[in-house]
């Protein structure tokens, strides 16, 4: 298996193995999945953790799983088989959407839940989201032939976003 | 149409183009570098 089919396999073993409910392969390289190539350097995964008692969200567990198999946090990345991995708890209502409705794709006989690009796109779209180069990248999922424009318009008229 | 591991081969090939040029505008954070993985 290569690097990249590992880092995504061992999504599912930590889900597998409850360090985490769910995830969603997101930013960038969930763009990669749904059209071109563009560069980045890590892998954005949002995550659903179990439940803690406290309120306050923590990526122990998560990192404790990884580091049992040699791959250790540095700052907010983990690098596993090669690759940055950053973990992001989903942050908000539709941040939450976006992990719930992730496609299940097949990478070289791998499943990974990646994001749909008209969430992506609403992601990139939300004020604290919002760069130049974001925009430019949701504008180039939008050209994509099986976006669907009316579920991304029910999206941005739900969560009050605009372009 | 590229497969999927085309696609990240070509993600690997644009981070080795691309980091040259975004090391003249700012230092590369630490994870910004060309990944160690065969894909």
């Amino acid at each position: 298996m290569t690097g990249f089919a590992i880092a995504l396999a061992a999504l599912n073993e930590m889900k597998a193995a409850g360090a985490l409910r769910d995830y969603a392969v997101s930013g960038a390289m969930a763009l990669v999945f749904w059209t071109e190539p563009v560069a980045t350097y890590d892998l954005d995964v949002l995550v659903w953790l179990p439940a803690s008692e406290g309120p306050i969200v923590s990526l122990r567990d998560v990192y404790g799983w990884l580091a049992a198999r040699g791959w250790n946090a540095h700052a907010e990345h983990v690098l596993v088989a090669g690759v940055p991995v950053q973990f992001l708890p989903a942050y908000d209502a539709l941040a939450d959407e976006a992990l719930t409705t992730a496609a299940t794709l097949d990478y070289s006989g791998v499943p990974v839940r990646v994001v749909r690009p008209e969430y992506l796109v609403a992601l990139y779209l939300e004020p604290q989201a919002r760069t130049a180069k974001r925009r430019e990248r949701a504008a180039a999922l939008c050209e994509d032939p099986g976006f669907d424009h009316q579920l991304l318009q029910d999206i941005m008229m739900r969560f009050h976003l605009t372009w | 149409m590229l497969s999927l591991p085309e696609k990240v081969r070509a993600v690997i090939e644009l981070q080795r183009a691309c980091l040259p040029l975004l090391a003249l505008q700012r230092p590369p954070r630490p994870w910004e570098r060309v990944w160690d993985t065969d894909t």
